[in-house]
């Protein structure tokens, strides 16, 4: 279960990295730099996977604050929650109408994951040890080096909005066959916008 | 004598932990396809979605999502972190193929009792059933080589499942609740499966969605 809040992370990670001003994905610009304060977004999540004769639907809304306060909701088809403020993970799933702690991971792992994402969100591509960068036009492909992650995720696709600073849609491909795959497509994104501080802190 | 206090204790102590054989099948006759027979088990092609609570021995756990996949004998089955990655991936269609297992669900034996689970949940077993009554509400009652499945039929409508090894103990129980009739099966949206003995476990699993003839 150590890899439980990868994909979100991750996704979390890329879309604060598709802030106006592109460089930050070739030259390391900070967040800061280019301008990210918040972004509010969105999103329907398709699951593939090889069994599967329909793809696994899920929608949300995510919220990001900077430098490192996040909100990653499901709402459909169960409520859940991951919250991170100040660098503190917390995840809640609903149960009987109330939302619980979820702690099935390992604290210590959450916050290993959360270090890398820090890392992210202001803005150190280039210099991540962990994945490699391509761009093709619109598409940011993000490869892991390491390859004991090349096992849980092959790579991962950030195809860039037309509205400056948005993004379109997050490909998380988990084999090579790209057989199994997590899109998250987004929408009514707003940047810049304020955010209520306890989002970040209370399911 | 010591020995034989010893094995009395032993035995006592071990009732204590799981049901021993197979409750009285009353006024058994064979049914083929009985009231509680038909509706118990999915027939032709479905895809399940649910919402798994799982917990352990050691009082560790978490929440997952399993996906069931039947189409005719083929059982396809997957589980996923609550968003999305995909922690195991296998298909049984008279051989177990795993096609994808991270740690810890790559252990030696997890892919077989997790398709052991799905089985007692989904797919009818071998056989033709004896029906009867159990207490007072009626069920049927599978035998087979490895052992034998009971299917009990609530008053409200949901069915209750105990397989038993063919030594004569309780291998899994489930329970159902709040059922209703979809295409001849009583699906229910919330279930709890019980798997007794060394190493059991717990899984409380809500319906999250079911498709039928994909």
């Amino acid at each position: 279960m150590r890899f439980f809040l990868f994909p979100a992370l991750y996704l979390l990670a890329a879309l604060s990295m598709s802030a106006p001003g592109r460089p930050a994905m070739a030259g390391g610009n900070s967040a800061t730099q280019v301008g990210v304060r918040s972004v509010q977004a969105d999103f329907i999540q398709e699951k593939h996977l090889q069994i599967l004769a329909q793809p696994l639907l899920s929608q949300g809304r995510f919220l990001f604050k900077a430098p490192d306060s996040l909100r990653w909701e499901y709402t459909s088809p169960f409520h859940s929650i991951l919250l991170m403020d100040k660098g503190r993970v917390k995840k809640f799933i609903e149960k009987n109408g109330r939302m619980v702690a979820d702690t099935g991971m390992p604290m210590n792992g959450m916050q290993v994951v959360m270090t890398e994402i820090s890392g992210w969100l202001n803005g150190h591509i280039t210099g991540n040890a962990t994945f490699s960068v391509k761009r093709k036009g619109k598409i940011i492909i993000l490869t892991p080096k390491n390859q004991g992650m090349r096992a849980i995720i092959s790579s991962i696709e950030l195809r860039l909005g037309d509205q400056a600073g948005l993004l379109q849609s997050v490909t998380i491909v988990e084999d090579p066959e790209r057989k199994s795959f997590t899109r998250m497509v987004f929408s009514h994104a707003l940047l810049n916008q304020p955010i209520d501080e306890h989002l970040f802190s209370r399911p | 004598m010591k020995g034989c206090f010893l094995s009395i204790f032993l035995l006592l102590l071990l009732s204590g932990c799981a049901p021993v054989g197979p409750q009285t099948l009353e006024h058994p006759h064979a049914c083929g396809d009985g009231p509680a027979c038909v509706s118990a088990f999915p027939w032709g092609t479905w895809q399940f979605v649910h919402l798994i609570e799982f917990r352990l021995p050691g009082g560790g756990g978490g929440t997952v999502i399993g996906i069931t996949v039947l189409d005719g004998t083929a059982l396809k089955c997957a589980l996923t972190t609550t968003e999305g990655m995909t922690l195991f991936e296998a298909t049984d269609n008279g051989g177990l193929s795993i096609i994808h297992a991270l740690p810890p669900f790559d252990r030696p034996g997890f892919a077989q009792g997790l398709m052991a689970d799905v089985r007692t949940l989904f797919m009818r077993p071998p056989g033709s059933p004896s029906c009867g009554m159990f207490d007072s509400e009626p069920g049927c009652r599978f035998r087979y080589r490895a052992g034998t499945t009971d299917v009990v039929l609530s008053a409200d409508g949901c069915r209750q499942i105990t397989t038993w090894t063919a030594a004569g103990m309780v291998a899994r129980t489930i329970t159902t609740h709040d059922c209703t009739l979809r295409h001849g099966y009583r699906l229910a949206r919330s279930l709890i499966l019980k798997a007794w003995g060394k190493g059991g476990y717990v899984l409380k699993m809500k319906l999250l969605r079911a498709q039928q003839g994909l």
